[in-house]
């Protein structure tokens, strides 16, 4: 019987994906699995994981199973956490040559990513199937202050089911790409001078006068919301540590590629790091760099940047990391809960717990092998994606 | 056995901290010491502890646990300061977008893992001043940072923020600049100034605007706030000049506002020498000469006298030899020997790249010469600093070695 539903539920999610599982939309799932990775809590082996209302209803060993749970036998699979993709760009049609820059001015705080995003772009579906249950959505790296960033799920039935947080911050970049030639900031010194002036002009905000950009602005100066800044070399970084020591931004470090050269740096002043993806084709030295900036106790996430890269770089990314030493526990923390607590939506996702949201990924073997494939992918509580037999 | 126990322990004890020890005081037995401030030493000794100089001088005794460099049969200096260096900066070091902009700082882009720092370093520079471009009239705040390390970092080489606010008089600012003829401006390059009188216009606007904000201070403007720092002499204004027509127009302009100022470059300081000292103005002097086909910018001043140095120095003028802020700059020790070839006296030649640059940048209580309670900057040479065979043997920056030849 299953079999017979699973394949017409699969050729459905390719095409109308969030439509056609909504018809689940009410059904409990009993998951007997052969590990359980709580990720916050250790692996439970030959547990069972209760799905109740799109919620974790209860995980253990021999929890009370409902009658009316539909039970899934996975008794030799492996289950995560849902993957959390600290910074891409999917759903953003870059595929098709949209941009994610409002070039034209440098700074444009007032942007909203998500006015942007476009849930049944192909690319999410794909995201769907590598694991990724929830991504940080974020404008590029060409405009310094470049607009607020949005947390969104990858499923849902209504737009509002999707996002987790419309505003999630404000991305700020120190990228050379931020410079052009013909528009301030032309140089480097330049591109601080403006910084600094803008946040002096968010710090002086006052409510009477409505603007849209001071008002963000002043979030941001006062610490109020995450300045997720871009930052790659160590000079960036280095101004990007200044920022922070001037006007105690609540920041988050994006990129951070060469962060391990001034990795005390970092963790002197608790800056989370989300990590630039690490790619098959990279070389050794800068593969082992993300394990010396974990190691001095920064909190790190990954990204994959999609669709600058392909998204199941994400995973690959913390498999390579323990390859060069990152710490297993930590590498796959860093997929879940770290990048939830950097995100602000560790009460929602990031781990298996009773209470959390029902985003569940299901491995044939250890999470972190390239030999593993996904299974099955469950956001809140819907099977949104299931591997097919070759 | 107690006591036994109490006895290793101590035992154990002692070598640790007899290493520790050894790893902080160094003395530097030196052949000649050159310390610039004072007549030369010889036969000497240094003893550097904490990255400071504690005791110089012939009678002094070494401790036990110092490490020992011998230089006895070298020539010890104190680290070079370039008073204008190459920028250790990626990318444009001038924001386009405007000709003023003051709150503009270099400092805030400093890579602390540029190439420029290490083969500044091997020229035996320890302290650099940094600026921003010259292609803006006013165009930002200086740095003076050393260039420790490795690992090097940012905050921890600036030694002093907004040495200098950097103001052009040279052509450099109007080149890129475009008038509006028979087609609408497109960018930001259509603007002033497009001439030598626009740029000394824009300048004085500046000042003038700067002295309105100081008296009415409606609205808080960092820059203004910057050049009303400047006005009150709480900046120096490092002015880049070269036509003999722009030095007088300069010292003039110090004179209306009662400006601190310091000449950068000076091409041809030699013709107005006498006014420059009258005005009691320093001279930042160099580059010394540039490559052919180099920017065109430089349209001005590239006939480069190499006694200039010589006379601007007997006029009673304070000089500085620096390398000069481009891409293949020539070492400072070299620009001395060719200045004193050319007519500096040695004395002076040998304070230009050391002493007169630091008291320019106002760090002289900290670099410049081999003294009692300065930083242990020092330099080991295998012979007379100015002769073209002599070689940087050791670079020791804040009493840390930072470059050793073998």
């Amino acid at each position: 019987m299953r079999r017979r539903i699973f394949p017409s539920i699969l050729l459905s999610l390719s095409v109308f994906s969030h439509l056609v599982v909504a018809a689940e939309d009410t059904q409990s799932l009993a998951i007997r699995a052969g590990r359980i990775w709580t990720v916050t809590d250790g692996v439970i082996t030959d547990g069972v994981i209760i799905v109740k209302d799109g919620k974790i209803h209860a995980v253990g060993k021999e929890p009370d199973v409902p009658a009316e749970a539909k039970i899934l036998d996975m008794s030799d699979k492996d289950v995560i956490p849902g993957l959390i993709d600290a910074h891409c760009h999917v759903g953003l049609s870059l595929d098709i040559f949209a941009e994610i820059d409002e070039i034209v001015s440098a700074v444009t705080p007032d942007m909203q990513i998500l006015d942007a995003f476009d849930p049944l772009a192909e690319d999410v579906t794909k995201a769907r199937s590598s694991g990724v249950t929830t991504v940080m959505l974020a404008p590029g790296n060409k405009n310094p202050i470049a607009g607020q960033t949005a947390i969104v799920k990858l499923y849902g039935n209504k737009m509002n089911d999707w996002v987790l947080k419309r505003k999630g911050g404000v991305k700020l970049s120190l990228r050379d790409e931020a410079l052009m030639s013909d528009r301030r900031p032309t140089s480097r010194a330049g591109l601080m001078a403006l910084l600094r002036e803008q946040l002096n002009e968010g710090k002086a905000y006052k409510d009477d006068e409505y603007d849209p950009c001071g008002e963000v602005l002043k979030r941001v100066a006062d610490g109020n919301v995450p300045a997720y800044i871009c930052a790659c070399t160590v000079d960036e970084i280095a101004s990007a540590v200044t920022l922070v020591d001037e006007y105690g931004l609540k920041a988050v470090l994006i990129g951070a590629e060469k962060g391990d050269e001034i990795a005390d740096i970092i963790a002197e002043r608790d800056i989370p790091v989300i990590y630039a993806p690490l790619l098959l084709f990279s070389k050794d030295k800068d593969l082992k760099r993300v394990v010396k900036l974990a190691n001095s106790g920064i909190k790190l996430a990954f990204s994959s940047t999609a669709p600058k890269t392909a998204l199941h770089d994400l995973r690959t990314s913390a498999i390579l990391a323990t390859k060069y030493g990152l710490n297993p526990e930590v590498a796959i923390k860093s997929l879940t809960i770290h990048a939830a607590e950097i995100l602000g939506i560790a009460d929602r996702v990031g781990s298996i717990e009773k209470g959390k949201d029902a985003d569940l990924v299901i491995l044939n073997g250890d999470p972190l092998q390239l030999t593993s494939n996904i299974e099955m992918v469950i956001i809140n509580g819907h099977i949104v994606y299931k591997r097919q037999e070759e | 056995m107690r006591r036994y126990a109490i006895l290793l322990t101590f035992l154990l004890l002692v070598p640790i901290s007899a290493t520790r020890g050894q790893a902080d005081i160094i003395a530097i037995k030196a052949g000649k010491i050159l310390t610039i401030s004072g007549d030369p030493v010889t036969d000497g000794v240094i003893l550097v502890e904490n990255g400071r100089i504690a005791e110089i001088g012939t009678e002094i005794e070494v401790p036990e646990n110092a490490s020992i460099i011998d230089a006895s049969q070298k020539v010890v200096m104190p680290g070079l300061v370039d008073a204008s260096a190459v920028p250790p900066v990626r990318g444009d070091l001038n924001e386009q977008s405007s000709e003023i902009t003051p709150a503009l700082r270099i400092s805030s882009a400093l890579d602390p893992q540029s190439k420029v720092l290490k083969r500044i370093v091997q020229t035996g520079v320890t302290t650099l001043y940094v600026s921003p471009g010259w292609r803006n009239v006013i165009g930002g705040l200086g740095v003076v940072i050393k260039p420790t390390g490795p690992p090097r970092r940012t905050q921890e080489m600036i030694i002093k923020d907004d040495a200098a606010l950097t103001v052009v008089m040279g052509l450099d600012p109007i080149s890129g600049n475009r008038i509006p003829w028979r087609e609408p401006p497109t960018n930001f390059y259509y603007r002033r100034p497009t001439t030598r009188m626009a740029i000394i216009w824009m300048l004085r606007k500046s000042l003038f605007d700067a002295q309105q904000y100081a008296t009415s201070k409606d609205k808080e403007d960092p820059g203004l706030q910057i050049l009303c720092s400047a006005l009150e002499d709480e900046i120096p204004i490092r002015l880049n000049v070269r036509r003999a027509i722009n030095i007088r127009t300069a010292l003039k302009l110090a004179e209306e506002h009662d400006l601190k100022l310091i000449l950068d470059e000076c091409t041809e300081g030699y013709k107005v020498a006498e006014e420059i000292a009258q005005k009691n103005v320093p001279v930042v002097l160099g580059p010394f000469y540039y490559y052919p086909g180099s920017s065109s910018q430089y349209r001005e001043g590239r006939e480069v006298n190499w006694n200039n140095a010589g006379i601007l120095a007997n006029a009673g003028v304070k000089v500085a030899l620096a390398s000069g802020a481009q891409s293949q700059p020539i070492d400072l020790l070299t620009a001395a020997t060719f200045a004193v070839r050319h007519g500096m006296p040695r004395d002076k030649a040998l304070k230009a790249i050391t002493m007169t640059p630091a008291e320019i940048l106002g760090i002289a209580d900290r670099v410049g010469s081999l003294e009692k309670g300065k930083d242990a900057d020092i330099l080991i040479l295998s012979g007379d600093p100015l002769k073209v065979t002599t070689r940087i043997e050791r670079v020791i920056l804040n009493g840390k070695t930072v470059h050793k030849t073998d």
